[in-house]
């Protein structure tokens, strides 16, 4: 017995250290991600986080929503088109402006944007926070610079889009979250202040080498400057800084209207700024791949597009066509008419059958065309650019800007005409540039953010049911009001 | 000669006294059965003379003639009986129902079924196998109270849903399966199930820590006896058929509500719905079948002196009614035990599973082949004259044929493991068991893509392959000891003791795409020229714990039992300022039939209340370093025409997260009457589920992607159940019954700072189900409709108080909705999946080797959302539609029904998530019917077999509904949402089968 009670005795007492000897340390378990206390650790960390900056731009929530849904359609340059009975129902509130804070695209594009911030924001406090011997002080000016661009970006879009937001300059703690409108003022005070630093620091277009294409630069970040003094009329600053661009010389318009949205002219000269897209192969949908959905969105109903048909939304209204003077050849670069056939002796020839029910006026947008051989192999998944900024958009601010403040808006103007072989133009004042904005940027999803911040938005469109400053932005979404316990 | 003298003296006074007494013979018989007793033992009352009854239960004893006899036996009351001069007795033994108490498992250690204070259902490897059925979850259904179990689809490979008092989480309940004394996921398969115990309430569960809330199931095998070997063999063929088809029309009627679509909205009726048409395709033939199905069951058992042995086989081969669908699966055992020496045991128990499951796509709204199935018109043909794919020149549906026949998804999985342990019994009132578990999975998944064309739209130019592959290793050391002693009438028994535990599990997966040919033995990742282009993925988790628990059981003279319980637990997944929780609970109960006052009373075997209140806990909805900012990269875009990845935070960390606690309170009482032929257990609880997890939506401007969790809600589940046996026998006819009934009430405390969840979706519906504060979770949303409107003056005169139209789109024939006060639509809720109660009965007649089952099982009271109504009745007739649609809206006053509204392609009026889609789901089920016989002895007595029995059965043999969809259980959705059930979006039917088989023992 008692040889047992010793063998007993140390056998429990092993087996209970065994158990109970390794508490502390067993439970401590590092996980098999990386976490952000140990993140930014090298230059190479630090720009991954600023890719993933760049990455929400890419999204489909808001880049191809806002812009040519928003800009296009409701200002009148595209009719809705899509299916019959029931294709994006949310849309039709916002065409007729009778939509209320309930429509879900308000929100979606709401949070994705702040996202997009959000990741702005953790990059520059963590990289802001890198000592010298982690990376090199040029790198993280420049890290910091895009990360700076890229929160204006979105902020000019919360801005257009909703006027009033919250301004959110760092990652908030939960007792913060509780956040009030800003004043509009200080908001694009705050997008100016962006701009400008990433001005200072980015490299200009010509000195940004081949593997940098697609990030932001100096020209990029001036033209967005512009751009916000555009919309708030301070037309002074627009014609310094985009006298600024221009003399740069940084960029040039192509010689060759349809050249510029070609697939194989991506990041041309005469592009400013453009969203990157690029075929990913891999066979994921939306926004599992980095390519595009804009092309089989706008890609005419009865046309097949990488094996389903295209989706016909954004169909050019006869409003629009009728705008072009006669020898403009800017229409046919940008419409497709019905029947039409494009790379004609080419394998990719093609005639477009822009006939569906909600095709009111069978137009179909070209820029967005991509001929069978560049097509991507899922459609979610296309490969061409979405230009947000090109020179002959600068030029024409520049012109916007002379004129309201008393200065040289013919030359800039005529600049923009002369290249598609136009002599002067018809119109006179402020009408001719208006004129021109509307045929040389048609269906690249500006045209009813041009109207509203010109003023003109119950002018052309209170027969639609627009009254001036109550549809000059859209409202916050009802799901966001819900969440404020402020606003 | 003076010694022997002596010697003789003493011998001849033993002979005098001797003489003295008597010599008193007798039998003693057992009063149940009538017959003798052998083994029996008699004694002397305060002598040392006693003896035991023969084979024959005869004894003979010399005694005093005014001696007291003592008859003993295990499992009978004692006897005693004067002799009083009496030579020859009689005597009757009577079986003590007190003595012969089944023992039950319970966490760590076992206990007799008459201590048991807290809420425990006990159910025993024979009554799972009565129904030779080889899912637990399935032969569960309805058969403990208060344990629901939902299949959540008919095909084979699915799983069910089994709650224990109701959903306890909005994260989830599934309880814990303990095999063995070890946790685990595998199966087991039911012919391998000595006896399974259900614990209930935090005061049986709370010793299991933070896994214990959703209620633990702990199953145990077959283990060896000493003896001869038992081999048993049992097979079973079935075939299974689709019980209900929808009522769908026909293509000349299709034909006819679609082009009445097109002119009501006053569109030209496109030349292809000119007729002729007949019947067109039906679907539903179309893509099922009849599934044969195959199971074989082998085991062996025996035991020697110290080693006892339990082995089995079995193998499955099950089809589903949904062509393509399949799973084969093996799964062996093996157990040993060995008692080394007088106080040494030491054994194993291990197991195998392994399989190939071939699913098809149920997975999603948009996809799923049922969907597709009622979906599509039926015009379309499954083949065009050519023989090449028919696609829908109507709709975006896809052909279910075609898909079915293009997919090639298959999935193998693998399980092994077990335990090894050894118990150590010393100094007479100590147990010492230590026991090491571990089990390991692989799980293989195997899909591509092939190449096709059916129409454009239902085309794929691109082929891709995929395959996936996860490996789980769990493992858990447990080492408790088990201290007890009677000190008369007290009875004490103290555990204690400590565990370890750790969950890894890995897995990564590759898609490559355009493989070089797509002949069967070249799919490989290799083959697919896109292979550097691959999307891959993979990752690992570690999850780990430590906990230390004991326990008290006292009792005072088996009248009064106390049982206390107590974990504290540590976990990895929290936070170190978290990590430990301490779960206690303790019960009561009292043996009110011991009393003196109702000694008497013969008439009641057993009547004891319980009372029992504990806390149990709830880590399965967190994920794993939740406390931590983890970056996730993947955030992906192109530079310098590149595709360079990206990395962001997409949560933000919760340093603070804990699990989830659920404290109840349980009052039970259990009555056994006439010799236990009335039994009946009835609980009542009260369980409050806090800390629940929950991921409120932060203000979009925060710009976190994924919401961070925190312990913000808290849910209510109250209710009771009960069951009711009978058992008796007229002659050598016997029968059994058994009812139980389960009522629960779940309600939504608290949110934290949001006031509800808009928990699912469905197509454009929008949000259909809503978990709120103040109702049950996951009710179902939507406006109120209010008939029909008949007429123009109907539509004009519904106008809100400024006189604007409230449906300005409505036109005559279309659903009105009804709006409040202020001439806004009105959204409320609907209805709610749970059901006012569930209730089984069990049915056993036996007769002559003859046994007839059936098994009934009801749901009553829930409401199910018929989302395949979106499709078969949906204004635009642009899917397939029910026939009795015919019956629609055409003129003032054809009907008021919201599903039969009038036809329009451009309809934006009837297809509102709204009360039209939500039906009574209330049924009633006979689950199974079967017929056994046993094949009398004299049959078979040339061969040495020791039972044959045939059986001839019916599963889902009928069942009563209301509902008008294919199957009224439902369970949860694709994406195993909890807050997502009740929801029809063309689940999976479960079949009919009917089923023979025969089992063979030697």
């Amino acid at each position: 017995m008692k040889k047992i009670n010793i063998y007993l005795v140390s056998l429990l007492t092993v087996l209970s250290v065994l158990t109970t000897g390794c508490k502390k340390e067993f439970l401590d378990v590092k996980p098999p991600t990386q976490v952000m206390e140990d993140f930014f650790t090298s230059e190479a960390n630090a720009n991954l986080a600023i890719t993933g900056c760049y990455d929400v731009m890419g999204w489909d929530g808001n880049h191809n929503t806002i812009p040519f849904f928003f800009g296009d359609i409701i200002g009148r340059d595209g009719w809705k088109g899509g299916d019959v009975g029931g294709d994006q129902d949310w849309m039709n509130n916002l065409i007729n402006f009778t939509y209320t804070p309930d429509n879900y695209m308000l929100n979606t594009a709401w949070k994705n944007y702040y996202i997009g911030v959000n990741r702005c924001n953790t990059a520059i406090e963590n990289i802001g926070k890198m000592s010298s011997d982690l990376i090199s002080d040029e790198a993280k000016a420049h890290l910091m610079a895009q990360a700076r661009f890229v929160r204006g970006y979105f902020y000019f879009e919360l801005v257009k889009t909703w006027g009033r937001v919250p301004l959110v300059d760092h990652v908030l703690a939960p007792s913060e979250y509780q956040q009030p409108l800003a004043e509009e003022a200080d908001l694009w005070k705050f997008i100016e202040d962006d701009f400008k630093a990433a001005a200072e620091v980015l490299p200009t277009r010509t000195a940004q080498s081949a593997e940098n294409i697609g990030r932001a630069t100096r020209g990029a970040a001036k033209a967005f400057l512009a751009k916000a003094y555009i919309f708030q009329k301070k037309w002074q600053e627009a014609k310094e800084t985009t006298d600024q661009i221009i003399n740069s010389s940084e960029y040039a318009l192509l010689p060759n209207y349809e050249d510029v949205f070609k697939l194989e002219n991506e990041n041309n000269e005469e592009i400013v700024f453009s969203i990157q897209f690029k075929e990913t192969g891999n066979g994921d949908y939306g926004d599992e791949n980095e390519g595009s959905m804009l092309e089989v969105y706008m890609q005419t109903r009865n046309h097949p597009f990488s094996g389903i048909g295209g989706w016909g939304f954004n169909c050019p209204t006869q409003e629009l066509v009728g705008q072009y003077e006669e020898n403009d050849p800017r229409m046919e670069a940008t419409i497709i008419h019905d029947g039409e056939t494009l790379w004609a002796g080419t394998s990719d020839e093609s005639t477009f059958d822009c006939t569906f029910p909600t095709n009111i006026d069978h137009y179909s947008n070209q820029k967005y065309v991509l001929p069978a051989s560049q097509q991507p192999g899922d459609f979610s998944d296309a490969s061409k650019n979405w230009i947000v900024i090109r020179y002959a958009e600068v030029l024409l601010w520049n012109a916007e800007a002379a004129f309201q403040s008393g200065g040289d808006w013919q030359t800039p103007l005529q600049q923009v005409r002369d290249r598609v072989g136009l002599g002067a133009t018809p119109y006179s004042g402020i009408e001719a540039i208006y004129h021109e904005r509307r045929v040389e940027l048609a269906m690249e999803g500006h045209r009813f953010w041009d109207v509203v911040r010109q003023g003109r938005g119950a002018e052309l469109y209170g027969q639609y049911g627009f009254i001036e400053g109550v549809h000059n932005h859209f409202p916050i979404s009802q799901d966001q009001l819900d969440l404020s316990d402020i606003w | 000669m003076m010694k022997n003298l002596f010697f003789s003296f003493l011998l001849f006074l033993a002979g005098t006294s001797l003489m003295a007494q008597i010599q008193i013979t007798g039998t003693v018989y057992s009063k149940d059965s009538k017959e003798t007793l052998p083994g029996v033992t008699v004694l002397a009352e305060g002598t040392n003379q006693g003896t035991i009854t023969d084979l024959d239960g005869k004894f003979a004893l010399t005694v005093n003639p005014n001696a007291t006899l003592k008859f003993s036996y295990v499992g009978y009351k004692p006897v005693e009986v004067q002799v009083n001069g009496q030579t020859s007795l009689e005597v009757i033994l009577e079986i003590d129902n007190e003595l012969l108490d089944e023992v039950v498992v319970v966490g760590y250690g076992v206990q007799k079924k008459s201590d048991v204070t807290g809420a425990l259902v006990s159910i025993s490897g024979e009554e799972m196998q009565e129904s030779h059925q080889q899912n637990i979850a399935s032969i569960l259904q309805g058969r403990a109270a208060g344990v629901t179990v939902t299949s959540n689809s008919g095909s084979p490979g699915r799983d069910e849903e089994i709650n224990i008092r109701g959903i306890s989480s909005i994260n989830g309940s599934p309880p814990l399966w303990i095999v063995d004394g070890v946790p685990t996921t595998a199966g087991v398969n039911p012919l391998d199930i000595k006896s399974m115990e259900i614990l209930k309430d935090a005061s049986s569960t709370a010793i299991y820590g933070s896994k214990g809330a959703n209620g633990v199931i702990l199953i145990t095998t077959k283990k060896g006896s000493k003896g001869a070997m038992h081999i048993n063999y049992e097979n079973r063929f079935s075939w299974g058929q689709l019980y209900k088809k929808l009522d769908l029309t026909t293509a000349k009627q299709w034909a006819k509500l679609r082009s009445e679509a097109y002119s009501n909205a006053s569109l030209p009726i496109p030349p292809s719905l000119d007729g002729p048409f007949g019947d067109g395709t039906d679907w539903q033939d179309a893509i099922t079948r009849t599934a044969a199905s195959t199971n074989h069951y082998l085991s062996f058992s025996g035991g020697a002196e110290k080693l006892t042995w339990f082995m089995s086989a079995n193998y499955n081969d099950q089809e589903g009614i949904i062509q393509k669908s399949d799973a084969q699966t093996v799964d062996i055992r093996l157990n040993t035990s060995t008692k080394m020496n007088k106080w040494l045991k030491v054994g194993e128990n291990f197991s195998f599973s392994g399989g190939t499951t071939h699913l098809i796509n149920e997975d999603d709204e948009w996809n799923a082949v049922m969907m597709e199935a009622i979906a599509i018109d039926p015009i379309t043909k499954v083949k065009k004259e050519d023989g090449s794919w028919d696609g829908s020149k109507f709709n975006t549906i896809a052909n279910p044929v075609a898909h079915l026949d293009r997919t090639k998804n298959e999935s193998r999985d693998y399980s092994l493991g077990g335990n090894v342990f050894a118990n150590i019994t010393f100094l007479k009132d100590f147990s010492f068991t230590s026991r090491f578990g571990y089990y390991q999975t692989f799980s293989n998944g195997y899909d591509w893509k092939p190449t096709f064309f059916v129409k454009t739209g239902e085309e794929n130019s691109q082929t891709s392959v995929s395959r996936d592959y996860y490996e789980g290793k769990d493992w858990v050391f447990t080492n408790f000891l088990t201290w007890r002693h009677d000190y008369g009438k007290h009875d004490l028994k103290v555990m204690a003791g400590t565990e370890a535990e750790r969950n890894y599990g890995e897995w990564f997966g590759v898609t490559a795409s355009d493989l070089i040919s797509e002949a069967e033995h070249l799919i490989f990742i290799d083959n697919a020229t896109g292979n550097q282009a691959a999307s891959a993925y993979g990752l690992a988790s570690d999850v780990r714990y430590i906990s230390y628990f004991g326990r008290l059981n006292y009792n005072f003279a088996e009248k009064y039992f106390l049982t206390a319980n107590f974990r504290r637990q540590g976990s990895s997944m929290f936070g170190p300022d978290n990590r430990w929780g301490n779960f206690p609970s303790a019960s009561v109960g009292w043996r009110i039939d011991r009393e003196n006052f109702m000694k008497s009373i013969d008439l009641v075997t057993n009547l004891k209340l319980r009372v029992g209140y504990g806390m149990s806990g709830n880590d399965m909805a967190l994920q794993p370093y939740s406390y931590y900012a983890t970056s996730q990269a993947g955030q992906r875009y192109v530079i310098g025409n590149k595709i360079v990845d990206g990395v962001s935070f997409p949560r933000i960390p919760n340093s603070e997260l804990h699990w989830e606690e659920k404290t109840s309170l349980n009052v039970g009482v259990d009555l056994a009457i006439w010799d236990d032929r009335f039994t009946f257990s009835g609980d009542f609880f009260i369980d409050k589920t806090g800390q629940m997890l929950y991921d409120p939506d932060l203000p979009g401007h925060v710009g976190t992607q994924e919401m961070p969790f925190t312990n913000v809600a808290s849910m209510k589940n109250t209710g009771y159940e009960f069951v009711v046996g009978y058992k008796n026998n007229y002659k050598k006819f016997k029968y059994n019954f058994k009812f139980n009934f389960s009522q629960i009430k779940n309600e939504v405390l608290s949110l934290g700072s949001a006031t509800y969840i808009p928990a699912v979706t469905f197509m454009q519906l929008g949000y259909i189900s809503h978990t709120e504060v103040g109702h049950p979770m996951a009710s179902f949303y939507g406006y109120l409709t209010d008939g029909l409107f008949q007429n123009q003056a109907e539509v004009d005169a519904y106008v809100d108080p400024d006189g604007n139209p409230i449906q300005p789109n409505a036109a005559p024939g279309d659903i009105r909705y009804k709006a409040d006060a202020d001439g806004k639509l009105i959204t409320d809720f609907i209805g709610s999946p749970f059901p006012d109660f569930t209730a089984g009965l069990n049915m056993n007649f036996e007769y002559k080797g003859f046994t007839l089952l059936m098994f009934f099982y009801g749901v009553y009271g829930n409401e199910i959302f018929n989302a395949t109504k979106f499709y078969n009745f949906n204004s635009s007739v642009r899917y397939n539609v029910d026939a009795s649609l015919m019956g629609r809206w055409l003129l003032e006053g054809d009907t008021d029904d919201p599903n039969m509204a009038r036809l329009n392609l451009n309809d934006a009026n009837n297809s509102l998530r709204s009360d039209r889609f939500v039906e009574d789901g209330s049924y009633l089920r006979l689950k199974n019917l079967q017929v056994e016989y046993n094949i009398p002895e004299k049959l078979f007595s040339k061969i040495d077999i020791s039972s044959l029995r045939v059986f001839v059965g019916v599963d889902n043999a009928f069942t009563l509904t209301k509902y008008s969809g294919f199957d009224p259980e439902i369970g949860i959705g694709y994406n195993n949402n909890p807050l997502d059930r009740g929801i029809d979006r063309a689940r999976y039917p479960s079949p009919r089968t009917f089923y023979v088989g025969l089992n063979l023992a030697f």
